[in-house]
């Protein structure tokens, strides 16, 4: 009965969005700013209904539902059991329209944004939410009935029992559907046909939301991936992958060119435009991940209805954003010249490069499809082609990193420039130097991205340095709220390159068969083979191998990574043991037994450096986004 | 213009992924369907008779299995192989194997094998474009390789590959 309420609330927020674009074609209410905002309470208070609803069926492990039939299990522990809800297609797509109308909700209650955008962007949502909404009553109702009822259920994907899953789906979809409120807001600008900085300005905060939720979202299933998976690695280059990361890049740009929309009324076509088809890229993403057109790690179980609904609704929503683009985006074109060397000029170029690695990376993950229909070809396309063209790419997106925030709104020079920066012009060159000598044997690219990494940290540091004033005596002026996000930020990603180089150039990999009291060397550490141990847990039985670790000589700790079979499905899941420092991890998994030897093992041993430090790059990417969302709470209290 | 050039971009792109929707994309066909059988050479193992190329120029059909005794998958397919044996000739290559365990895997689970041949160095998997193991082809009467299995051929794979070899 509980099952057949959670379908009645979701019929509600089906029939309440529709009123959202239905209201205003028909004229029905006169004050229709209060309608929108009632209907996007509505909506969210129905689908947050509907969300608990079906949580609280899978605690109860109401197997009746085909949903929870195949992905719970009684044996599964509690917490999974409620992050079993966002663990398959039809729960995701239900979590996918809780955030959308969390956010419509979130829009509503801003009381300082002018009337008529908000109720031009909420009308935009609503319909949005009646699309999404749609797609789940007619092709993915997460509260569909089995008949007859089992008695148990097939279990949740091993994988996903894990504590990285438990947060990771939540944050990318904040991040991903976030970016339906900035799509929102640039429909209704359009619409409105205004191009005033005030509505600029609106849009702002919720770029910056959208961006430091995908960022959090997309470092958790990294971490989680180089820990669960077992390949060592912490990216893949998979279409899924992929997908979360070409909407973060539009962002990112995004991010960088609404400062100048605010600030200089110039570049608002672009802005407007990155805004669309960065929620546009988030709809592909769905698209690609939920039909099953392209080979991916994320399998979820594919139906062809729920594809070809997608497809429609993907290219319902791009055409008419485009058409709509198209019609008005001469309002929104400025007549200013913006002059290269500037701020605004290095803003326009780190964007042209962000929007020309998006895009390839974009045509290298469908490209495996176009061939396949159209030359009857199969192919695939992998790392080697997306880290041909990141590395290139990344070359001038350092040298904005370091150099932009020292050049000077609307025009500088360059003479001028490098007379401001010649002393830490002095101490890159002490810094590269440095580097070169540390990593002298190491391979040449390695030099290169290290090199950058402490550029970008060197030159953040030194920008930081401007407030500091020696005469009379030595001070330390406020620093604003914005540098220091733009330094944590940019901080991030420096340390994200230095991990993802350490990680994937420097490598040290040793696959054997490990006999116990076997000792294999990796980099400076040794490891030592104790023997496999048989673990019985609640759910599941595990084989547990013991390493112990040796630096110089000297015992550090047990290492014990698992390979586990779940008992309900019979499925095997590797989980590594990670023995991390600030240097590198010393990464081990285990594989089979050898069937011609007794008491010999497939180990894999890695040693990965600096890798680390891509998590706490992520963190500061994020603290980056915390600090500026703070700042525009802060002005507009 | 520009609209038109929209609605040219819009409906390319949608009839590329609708048709795209249609291809199951994680069904890599092997480049030997349709073609001849490639030339092989294979080590006798133990008082076997030795699988030779010649083999499959008879005008029947017939089954080729890739397989290992350290192969975990293959004990699983073993029964289905000696089910199929009783009506067709299958002819094993073992790949990387030694052959005093060979020899005890064929007493122990029973030989399925009319003929049999040990590919010590890997050479004719390669030719055959063998990736994983176990696999299986099926030849039709004129040398020409129809069908390709990957994994072990399992109980209720049976009857597909039956249909086939009818």
């Amino acid at each position: 009965m509980i099952a057949e309420i959670g379908v009645f609330f979701l019929i509600l927020t089906l029939i309440g969005s529709s009123f959202g674009f239905i209201c205003p074609v028909l004229k029905f209410h006169e004050n229709s700013e209060i309608t929108q905002i009632k209907i996007s309470k509505l909506t969210f208070f129905c689908t947050t209904t509907s969300f608990v609803i079906l949580t609280y069926c899978f605690i109860i492990s109401d197997f009746s539902l085909t949903v929870i039939e195949k992905n719970s299990n009684s044996q599964l522990p509690i917490i999974y059991k409620i992050t079993g809800v966002w663990g398959n297609h039809e729960g995701s797509i239900l979590l996918w329209l809780l955030v959308m109308t969390f956010f419509g909700f979130l829009f509503a209650c801003q009381s300082k944004i002018d009337s008529k955008l908000k109720e031009k962007t909420l009308n935009v949502q609503n319909t949005l939410i009646f699309l999404i909404s749609l797609f789940i009553l007619l092709t993915s109702n997460p509260f569909e009935r089995t008949f007859p009822p089992a008695i148990d259920g097939a279990d949740l994907n091993p994988l996903l029992q894990d504590p990285g899953l438990i947060i990771h789906p939540p944050f990318l979809y904040l991040g991903y559907v976030g970016s339906s409120i900035v799509f929102s807001i640039s429909i209704a600008i359009l619409i409105l046909n205004n191009n005033s900085k005030e509505y600029f300005t609106i849009l702002k905060p919720w770029i910056f939301l959208s961006w430091t939720f995908l960022s959090c979202g997309i470092g958790l299933g990294s971490w989680w991936a180089y820990y669960e998976l077992g390949w060592g690695g912490f990216w893949f280059w998979d279409p899924v992958e992929n997908a979360s990361l070409l909407p973060w890049l539009t962002s990112s740009a995004l991010l960088h060119t609404i400062i100048i929309s605010t600030k200089k009324k110039s570049l608002q076509n672009w802005t407007l435009f990155l805004s669309i088809v960065t929620f546009l890229l988030s709809l592909l993403g769905t698209f690609l991940v939920r039909s099953g057109v392209l080979v991916s790690v994320h399998a979820f179980a594919n139906d062809p209805t729920r594809g070809v609904f997608i497809l429609l609704l993907l290219l319902a929503i791009s055409a008419m954003s485009f058409f709509l683009f198209l019609k008005r985006s001469k309002k929104f074109s400025s007549k200013l010249q913006i002059n290269l060397v500037s701020r605004e000029g290095a803003i326009s170029l780190n964007n042209i490069f962000m929007f020309t690695l998006s895009f390839t990376i974009l045509l290298g993950t469908i490209y495996p499809l176009f061939s396949n229909v159209i030359f009857n070809n199969k192919i695939s396309v992998g790392a080697p082609f997306f880290n041909s063209i990141l590395s290139p790419l990344m070359i001038p997106i350092t040298l904005g990193m370091m150099f932009g925030p020292f050049l000077k709104w609307e025009k500088d020079d360059i003479g001028n420039l490098l007379s401001r920066i010649k002393i830490l012009l002095l101490i890159l060159f002490i810094v590269s130097l440095t580097v070169w000598y540390l990593n002298f044997k190491g391979p040449i690219l390695s030099v290169i991205f290290f090199a950058f990494s402490a550029w970008i940290i060197t030159s953040s540091i030194f920008e930081l340095l401007k407030f500091l004033s020696f005469k009379p005596k030595l001070i330390l002026r406020k620093i604003p709220l914005k540098t220091f996000s733009q330094v944590s930020a940019h901080i991030g990603i420096a340390l994200i390159i230095l991990g993802a180089t350490g990680t994937s150039i420097l490598r040290i990999e040793q696959i054997q068969f490990q006999e116990v009291n076997e000792v294999i060397t990796a980099k400076n550490f040794k490891v030592k083979f104790l023997g496999i141990k048989l673990v019985e847990k609640e759910n599941y039985k595990s084989q547990m191998g013991f390493f112990e670790i040796y630096k110089n000589n000297k015992y550090i700790k047990t290492l014990t990574p698992e390979k586990r079979m779940y008992n309900s499905n019979k499925q095997v899941t590797t989980e590594a043991a990670i023995h991390s420092t600030i240097f590198g991890d010393l990464y081990i998994a285990i594989g089979d037994g050898n069937a011609l030897k007794k008491n010999s093992w497939t180990t894999r041993i890695w040693y990965n450096s600096f890798t680390i430090w891509i998590w706490i790059g992520v963190l500061f990417l994020v603290l980056g986004g915390m600090l500026s969302i703070f700042r525009f709470i802060k002005v507009n209290k | 213009m520009k609209y038109f050039f929209l609605f040219i971009f819009m409906s390319s792109i949608g009839f590329l992924f609708y048709k795209g929707l249609k291809i199951d994309p994680s069904v890599v066909p092997s480049n030997l369907i349709d073609e001849q059988t490639p030339s092989f050479q294979l080590k006798k193992v133990g008082k076997y008779p030795l699988f030779d190329s010649i083999d499959l120029k008879k005008q029947e059909i017939k089954i080729v299995n890739f397989f290992a005794t350290w192969c975990g998958p293959c004990k699983v397919e073993h029964p289905q192989l000696m089910k199929l044996s009783s009506s067709y000739k299958i002819y094993g290559i073992a790949k990387k194997d030694n052959p005093k365990d060979i020899i005890k895997w064929l007493k122990n689970y029973g030989n399925p094998f009319d003929k049999i041949g040990l590919d010590n160095d890997g050479i004719s998997s390669i030719e055959w474009g063998v990736y994983g193991l176990p696999e299986t082809f099926i030849i039709n009467k004129d040398n020409k390789i129809v069908y390709k299995h990957i994994g072990p051929i399992m109980k209720n794979d049976l009857e597909k590959i039956n249909a086939i070899l009818k």
